[in-house]
């Protein structure tokens, strides 16, 4: 049992981080996901794979911390650094320079994120972080197809947006110079 | 078909380039869409900040943080009740035998029945006698067998371990077993809903899980979290795959007696 919750606590850190933005309140979620998983593995019937249903309780415990976040009272969402990407960190030499570019794209993309809806933002985070098709996404969010489409297309273009992202092919684009990922 | 215009609205054109990322698009879309200098380069954009969330890093947890959700996960586990709820309900062999002998029964009659009317008809329908029957209720079309049916239509698989069978006639070959094999050397065995695998080691066992990823109605009682994956022959027993989700492995179950004759360690 303890390696499989080792096996699988990263992601499961990473969507609810992704889904949260802040450090502690993603370790929360992540610790009811494990807990969650545990309670849960009689009911888990093969019907998804095991990393889906995963993913789905990961994204359920994701959304409940949000809930709960915003019952009770906050400043604001701050975007911590984790641990050793201090402001105060001396670049002195190349690997910390690297290391500080690290972080400010990470605070970069949390405060894009942030900027998103919640639906729009676990809907990007689930195909583009945790490669989810469609259907396993629309199931974990209890949502048909269409409206996944919907918001994996208006959560990339929200997060194009803040990122300022700007396509840099010159003259007429062509399909072979875009990556995609794996079909959904 | 490529002629057809492209929506203008904004958020349709980004619909149609987020979908021609995720490869979710139709041929002839596809094509309207790589033919669109303008959509493709709102594709880019979006395939930019998808690197970005992809490809940045997510910090790990704070190594006390992620050990102190480890503990507080295995802490529910040992304070789990030792007779959880089982996954799936439990059809006993016996009855399951019974199951059969009923679908036989229900089939032979169903077959009399349409002799009766070919013999109405005339020679003409007799002559198609095999045909025929394909429309009676077989053993595979009972009732008792609606979610082994539903995995007939499964792919059979396509890998070098695995064999379609030649002449299964009622969705088994239990005569494989009369043939104890060699230590390694695969057995053809008969699954339950037509499809045949042949198991030789441990590889193939976990094969037998990753081509029969669904569910099927267990034959042996099954405990927390475990759940059947169809039935083969290994080593010239008749066993059927059961996946523990707590344990973490596979074990080849014996059907006569639901005795485990071997287990691997399968991580998902």
């Amino acid at each position: 049992m303890e390696e499989l919750l080792t096996r699988h606590q990263a992601r499961i850190h990473a969507v609810c981080r992704r889904i949260i933005g802040v450090e502690a309140d993603a370790a929360d979620a992540t610790q009811e996901a494990m807990i969650a998983v545990v309670r849960g593995l009689h009911r888990f019937d093969g019907r998804a794979a095991f990393g889906t249903w995963v993913y789905r309780i990961a994204t359920n415990a994701a959304l409940d911390e949000l809930r709960r976040r915003r019952r009770r009272p906050h400043l604001s969402r701050e975007h911590d650094l984790g641990e050793g990407d201090g402001a105060a960190e001396h670049h002195t030499d190349e690997a910390a320079g690297h290391r500080s570019d690290q972080v400010t794209d990470r605070m970069v993309l949390d405060a894009a994120l942030d900027d998103l809806p919640d639906e729009f933002r676990v809907a990007v985070v689930l195909r583009d972080l945790a490669d989810l098709d469609y259907a396993e996404i629309g199931e974990i969010l209890g949502i048909p197809p269409g409206t996944v489409r919907s918001r994996i297309s208006r959560g990339r273009a929200a997060l194009a947006a803040h990122l300022g992202n700007r396509s840099d092919l010159d003259g007429r684009p062509t399909a072979e110079h875009i990556t995609r990922p794996a079909s959904p | 078909m490529t002629d057809l215009p492209l929506p203008t609205d904004a958020d349709a054109l980004d619909e149609m380039a987020s979908r021609w990322l995720d490869d979710d698009l139709t041929v002839d879309e596809r094509a309207r869409v790589e033919a669109d200098p303008a959509v493709l380069a709102r594709a880019d954009e979006l395939a930019q900040a998808r690197a970005t969330l992809s490809l940045t890093p997510v910090p790990p947890m704070e190594p006390g943080r992620a050990a102190a959700a480890l503990g507080a996960a295995l802490a529910a586990f040992d304070d789990l009740p030792a007779s959880a709820p089982a996954a799936g309900s439990v059809v006993p062999m016996r009855r399951r035998r019974q199951q059969r002998v009923l679908a036989w029964a229900g089939g032979l009659a169903a077959a009399a029945a349409v002799g009766v009317v070919a013999v109405g008809v005339g020679p003409r329908l007799g002559s198609e006698e095999p045909d025929d029957f394909a429309g009676a209720p077989t053993m595979t079309e009972a009732p008792s067998f609606a979610a082994d049916d539903e995995l007939s239509t499964m792919a059979l698989p396509e890998s070098a371990g695995a064999v379609e069978a030649g002449a299964v006639e009622d969705g088994e070959r239990m005569d494989a077993s009369a043939d104890v094999p060699d230590s390694e050397a695969p057995t053809e065995a008969g699954m339950d809903d037509g499809r045949v695998l042949a198991l030789a080691g441990h590889g193939d066992l976990r094969l037998a899980l990753d081509q029969s990823p669904l569910p099927q109605i267990p034959i042996c009682p099954l405990g927390p979290g475990q759940s059947s994956h169809g039935t083969a022959f290994w080593q010239g027993t008749h066993v059927e795959v059961v996946y523990d989700v707590y344990a973490s492995t596979i074990r080849a179950v014996a059907i006569d007696d639901c005795r485990t004759v071997t287990e691997v360690p399968y991580l998902p």
